[in-house]
């Protein structure tokens, strides 16, 4: 079965203070801490590429694991701010990185809840074709697209990328996953005219109305209690929406790790930059769940191999 | 179905509001201007549009700025 073996992230040191624009916005200091929850967003040098970051990432992995080229199968690059439109993102690195010719190479175009359904379908690409090792990247440079005087926008989201090692051998399995799109509101996040809109009432009012339930339901199905849950890595939103979920699922704060103060919403990085760091806790089940653009959610949960 | 302010306070309580106190707000004031915010906003209309099974839209964020505004929103959907 396929599973999850290493994550490395790559987070740029360049950072935007939200602090400078308190007056601009006309918000207190109490907004930006207790309810946007991000002090500074990342970003990325100005000619920087999703490819780059997404091999700033890979090196990373390179220093915490011997990984040889020529024995990768598939490479998945999840994205809605591609190198180029074509071709895909995911053959650039091909390029850089130097698997063997028929490594099969493939982007996913998806936001907040990329992370969680390309797993989903990196998994069953590799176990339909027996596939041994896979990288999953997630790489969305928003600071491209932001209009720095767009209050819904500029506090929010900061660059960064993130690399998965998937394996025939693995330290987490990926268990059932769930999955939903409301298509009526496609336009709740949207580029438009160069730079991203985002109706923030909309996103809040589909996830609060999806993601719950659909979560009891994923736990249901899988016969496991959401006490049994160690930790629940939740799309970095904001943190008023992480805050909402754990109200609402009436869950323990100290199993919902909130991280995003020092960087922003990193849209599809977000997740897998938590979880590189719960990986090596005692952790027996994680959940997982992304939200965000399409408006779509996913929601999976991982089960720690147990060593015989 | 007619609401009274109990039922919005009530409402209100349930919302989460950490630097509120709930009891002290009044009724003919703005709610940003008794200190919600943006996002206080949309979790009390998710609130309001659950409990009644009205659907606010976006542009009703203009005429629904106090208590008071809510419970007359609430009744003339009720009514209609």
């Amino acid at each position: 079965m396929v599973g999850i073996k290493e994550i490395a992230s790559y987070i740029p040191i360049n950072k935007r203070s939200n602090f400078d624009k308190l007056a601009l916005f006309n918000i207190d200091q109490y907004f930006i801490r207790e309810k946007i929850g991000v002090e500074e967003v990342t970003l990325k040098e100005p000619d920087e590429k999703a490819s780059d970051l997404c091999i700033y990432a890979y090196n990373r992995l390179l220093q915490k694991r011997y990984i040889n080229p020529e024995e990768i199968d598939i490479i998945v690059v999840v994205t809605q701010n591609p190198d180029f439109n074509i071709p895909h993102t995911s053959a650039i690195l091909h390029k850089k990185i130097q698997p063997k010719d028929n490594c099969v190479c493939f982007d996913i175009s998806l936001g907040c809840s990329g992370y969680v359904q390309g797993l989903s379908i990196i998994k069953s690409f590799m176990e339909a074709h027996k596939l041994k090792n896979g990288l999953l990247f997630t790489s969305d440079q928003y600071s491209d697209i932001i209009d720095k005087s767009d209050k819904d926008t500029s506090l929010i989201f900061g660059d960064a990328s993130a690399v998965t090692l998937l394996t025939d051998n693995p330290d987490y399995f990926i268990l059932d996953s769930s999955f939903g799109t409301s298509g009526e509101d496609f336009d709740a996040i949207i580029k438009k005219d160069m730079y991203l809109h985002m109706n923030g009432r909309k996103v809040f009012n589909f996830v609060m109305k999806t993601v719950p339930d659909d979560i009891k339901k994923l736990l249901s199905n899988l016969n496991i209690d959401k006490k049994d849950i160690d930790c629940y890595i939740f799309h970095q939103g904001s943190k008023f929406i992480i805050d909402m979920l754990t109200a609402t699922l009436e869950l323990p704060k100290e199993k919902v790790p909130f991280d995003m103060t020092h960087y922003g919403n990193t849209v599809s990085s977000s997740i897998p930059i938590i979880l590189e760091k719960e990986l090596n806790k005692n952790n027996k089940f994680i959940l997982l769940s992304g939200f965000g653009v399409g408006l779509s959610f996913a929601n999976t949960i991982l089960k720690k191999r147990e060593i015989a | 179905m007619m609401v009274n302010l109990n039922d919005i306070k009530s409402i209100l309580e349930n919302s989460n509001l950490r630097r509120i106190n709930v009891t002290n707000l009044l009724t003919d004031i703005p709610l940003v201007e008794q200190g919600l915010d943006s996002l206080d906003m949309f979790n009390v209309f998710l609130n309001v549009e659950e409990k009644y099974n009205i659907k606010i839209e976006d542009k009703d964020f203009d005429v629904l700025k106090t208590i008071n505004d809510i419970v007359a929103f609430i009744d003339n959907r009720a009514n209609l």
